[in-house]
């Protein structure tokens, strides 16, 4: 028997896929090699363990979102390419940050107003909620990180704190190089890798 | 002394609510009413069967490529492109298989993508994100002995590390056989490759399977 | 006659091979400053210290009000590509502090953009930050701790492409 009709019988036999006919065809091979039963009782065996460990189904993350976000990009794809909104929003979609939300202890969005205050009772009209269009989303996928974002009135700047972060060495930061600005810097094209 | 009076509400940014929601697709309206509701340009319907097929989808990417974030993405491409090719759908053809067919593309294309960016000039311990990114799948290997009955995170453990050292075509063989429970007809109309191909996989994937799994 | 067809052959060649993605949109700085109580001197070579303004900014953070002395100890400008993913290594010789940029789509005012800024920390992804940045405007990320001071990491848009 040629070897691909024996890796195809042997296969549907596995299966309980034979005809009465095709049974009698691999009958010989059965005979000559009985531990194949044994192989096929592991097999099923195998299957289930197989059927119970790996999923037929995963809901992704976020179902509702996946579905409305991907309405997003349906429309954005049927829209005119130099969408003026469309920078890379669509076509290079990268949200990983959003599943790595479930191990993060804290992600914080903040809307904060004033540094500086000297007195925490005073009705001071200088306390006023700053750039509150500038909303700003911080994520981490490290559970110990934890941040607070604030926005400095007087200065009009914002400042991430970020607690949690390992020190830094001195082996780390290269210091035998010395520190000297330079250009330092390179792309990755978002497109392919995403 | 100067001190700091912030005020931060933290507000979890959570997916944002579906217009559609998974509850109440109806089992009774078929794939191929949807796929002509479609082509009509019907949305909602759209929308109900990425609800219906979203799960195995996912589940399909998400053990070929083995990493959440990108499955999510893939996930997302393939649907892009189910709703761009619809128009030329043949309603005679099963919808799943012909989505499974999309998937399967995505998968490979993602792969050998994958393989480009590795060759590039840039650090690779940078940009592997199997290294790298936090969340990455990094399944421990296990020398099982026999008379250790493992336990069933174990079992999936071992399973999983099985399938991992399996070629992408011999696992993608064995997940649409054995977990997706298709036919081997529609396993090669998938994988775009003829039925004996589809055996001959099935056949050495097994073999290799039960060696690698030889304790459960 | 040919000439012209070959030229335009090669023109249309040319086109086609350009990548749309590597448009410069924009420019961006980021900083690694440092606030410590110890003497800059003992640091090397190359460090610049901050003007009094921004100092004072600084120390209005309550995890930064004990320290003196602050100073710069590496920067870097970096195009925003349109379809590309940047990555800027502020201390040059150092990739233990990295951060990318990831253009998300132009704000209506042509100074606004908003960006997906990532800042990698000994080759993890540790933060990911999406905001609108403003020309002209700094953000401070306040950082690990080093040697026995603190490390903060900023990023300022400093030109945007008029569109």
């Amino acid at each position: 028997m040629k070897n691909d009709r024996k890796e195809e019988l042997l296969t549907r036999w596995m299966d309980d896929g034979l005809s009465a006919n095709e049974l009698k065809e691999l009958e010989p091979i059965l005979a000559s090699s009985p531990e194949l039963h044994e192989e096929r009782a592991r097999f099923l065996h195998l299957r289930k363990k197989l059927c119970e460990s790996v999923p037929r189904e995963i809901d992704p993350p976020f179902p509702d979102y996946f579905n409305s976000h991907l309405e997003k990009l349906v429309k954005a794809e049927s829209k005119v390419p130099e969408s003026e909104e469309g920078l890379g929003a669509f076509t290079a979609f990268n949200r990983r940050w959003l599943w790595w939300m479930a191990p993060a202890v804290t992600c914080a969005v903040v809307f904060a107003f004033l540094l500086g205050m000297k007195s925490a009772q005073s009705g001071d009209t200088s306390s006023r909620l700053v750039d509150s269009g500038a909303s700003s989303e911080v994520y981490s996928p490290l559970t110990n990180v934890s941040t607070q974002v604030i926005l400095d009135g007087d200065s009009d700047s914002t400042l991430l704190v970020v607690e949690g972060l390992a020190p830094l060495s001195d082996s780390d930061l290269a210091l035998s190089a010395g520190f000297f600005d330079g250009r330092h810097g390179y792309y990755v094209n978002v497109k392919e890798t995403y | 002394m100067n001190f700091l009076r912030s005020i931060a509400s933290n507000l979890l940014k959570g997916p944002l609510p579906g217009d559609a929601g998974g509850e109440g697709a109806p089992a009774e309206i078929s794939d191929a009413e949807l796929v002509d509701r479609c082509k009509e340009g019907d949305y909602g319907a759209f929308d109900l069967l990425v609800t219906k097929h979203r799960g195995r989808v996912y589940a399909m990417i998400q053990n070929m490529v083995k990493n959440e974030a990108d499955s999510w993405d893939l996930a997302q491409e393939v649907f892009v492109k189910v709703w761009k090719a619809l128009p030329r759908f043949e309603s005679r053809a099963r919808f799943s298989t012909w989505m499974y067919r999309i998937t399967h593309n995505a998968v490979y294309d993602w792969m050998r993508k994958r393989k480009m960016d590795v060759a590039g000039d840039l650090d690779d311990n940078l940009l592997d994100r199997e290294a790298i990114a936090a969340g990455a799948h990094a399944t421990p290997a296990r020398v099982s002995r026999p008379d250790e009955a493992l336990s069933q995170g174990e079992v999936r453990a071992n399973i999983e590390n099985a399938l991992e050292k399996l070629s992408p075509e011999h696992r993608e063989a064995i997940l649409l056989r054995e977990v997706q429970g298709l036919e081997y007809k529609e396993i090669a109309d998938i994988m775009d490759c003829s039925l004996g191909t589809v055996m001959s996989r099935l056949f050495y994937a097994r073999k290799k399977l039960q060696t690698l799994l030889i304790n459960i | 006659m040919r000439i012209l067809a070959l030229i335009h052959l090669a023109l249309m060649a040319v086109a086609g091979a350009q990548d749309p993605g590597k448009e410069v949109i924009g420019k961006v700085r980021t900083e690694v400053l440092f606030g410590t109580n110890g003497s800059p001197e003992s640091l090397r070579d190359g460090v610049v210290p901050l003007r009094e303004e921004e100092v004072a900014k600084l120390k209005k953070v309550a995890k930064l009000e004990p320290y003196k002395t602050f100073v710069r100890l590496g920067s870097v400008e970096q195009d925003i590509l349109k379809g590309y993913k940047s990555w800027a290594q502020p201390i040059n010789g150092s990739q233990a502090l990295m951060l990318t940029f990831q253009p998300q789509a132009s704000i209506k005012e042509s100074r606004k953009l908003r960006l997906d800024v990532e800042y990698w920390q000994k080759s993890k992804m540790t933060l990911r930050w999406d905001r609108v940045f403003e020309v002209g405007k700094r953000v401070y990320l306040i950082g690990p701790r080093w040697r026995d001071g603190n490390l903060i990491v900023t990023v300022e848009l400093i030109n945007l492409k008029s569109k």
